[in-house]
């Protein structure tokens, strides 16, 4: 009987133990806890505010980063499947993307002008690197929103195809197909910056 | 002048078409290591979405959905209400129906003993 016993504990300690951390922070914060959501927070503003940079540049992206956690907060008693949560995250941060391309679409192309000439005066630390980073940013910007998204996602954001369709809520085969004439029209891109792959 | 970028391409890879460039590992490999980084944020930022979260406290907790309750207190009214008025109708009918059966029965056996009546006072005679 105590051997049952102490082999219950047991594997119920083995089961908190292998749980996703995410799933103990998201249940704790449905219940109000606002210093899990801290934590919920630090562990993925990172990838937020880069696939929000990636998509949007850098103006008012702390803004975006903030609208993002905000409707994640609001959100999150109604998330039915906590195994989903990165899912969801991914396409809470796409729809302010979204959200903010169709409202800000004049004042983000000012602002990419005075941005492509920041970024090429930044410091001496690689320039190499910066070169080709800066490449790549200005190709991601000569790509449809649309084929930019996919690219993001797959080729930057390191996504399977599955979950960047669960994602932007289209078919598989339309993220294969998009995620082909991006990536042809980024190497075109590179190929007239004189990069070839 | 062509530049080339790191990680170096293989030499197989160089001028690939669009059709050989699914998954490529040289082009997963330079973007990944070449795309732009985010900039920092703003030092506030967790505090600041701390805050505003504190002021929306409420919303984590299962809020009462007054639009589904409504509806629901219209719809289970408007179904109480029907079935009370066909109750009431099938009532009605079965008490009138129960009445005219009566009548029409005592009719019935009236005329038939009047018919048995006179039927064996003839036969008497």
């Amino acid at each position: 009987m105590e051997a049952a016993f102490n082999l219950l504990a047991q594997t119920q300690t083995q089961s908190l133990e292998s749980e996703d951390p995410d799933h103990l922070l998201i249940r704790s914060c449905v219940q109000g806890q606002t210093h899990s959501f801290r934590q919920l927070y630090r562990r993925h503003q990172q990838k937020v505010r880069s696939l929000l940079f990636q998509l949007c540049g850098s103006d008012e992206i702390d803004d975006l980063v903030q609208e993002v956690f905000l409707r994640v907060w609001k959100g999150l008693p109604k998330l039915k499947q906590i195994d989903t949560f990165s899912t969801w995250l991914y396409r809470i941060t796409w729809n302010v993307a979204t959200d903010r391309r169709r409202n800000f679409a004049k004042r983000r192309e000012q602002f990419q002008t005075i941005a492509k000439q920041t970024e090429t005066q930044q410091p001496d630390q690689g320039l190499a690197h910066l070169h080709y980073a800066d490449l790549v940013h200005r190709g991601l910007n000569c790509l449809s929103f649309d084929h930019r998204t996919i690219l993001v996602l797959h080729d930057l954001q390191d996504i399977p195809q599955k979950e960047v369709a669960e994602i932007l809520k289209i078919p598989p085969g339309t993220v294969k197909s998009r995620l082909f004439h991006a990536r042809a029209a980024m190497r075109t891109y590179l190929q007239q910056q004189g990069v070839y792959l | 002048m062509k530049s080339r970028p790191s990680p170096s391409p293989k030499p197989e890879n160089t001028l690939a078409g669009p059709e050989n460039q699914l998954d490529d590992p040289s082009w997963l490999a330079f973007l990944q290591h070449n795309q732009p980084i985010a900039p920092p944020p703003h030092p506030d930022l967790e505090d600041l979405i701390l805050q505003e979260i504190n002021t929306l406290q409420i919303s984590t907790s299962p809020h009462f959905n007054w639009r589904r309750w409504l509806a629901l207190g219209i719809l289970g009214t408007v179904t109480c209400g029907s079935l009370g008025l066909w109750f009431n109708n099938q009532r009605q009918f079965a008490e009138t129906s129960h009445e005219a059966d009566l009548a029409q029965l005592q009719n019935f056996i009236e005329q038939s003993y009047d018919g048995v009546y006179v039927s064996a006072d003839d036969a008497l005679k």
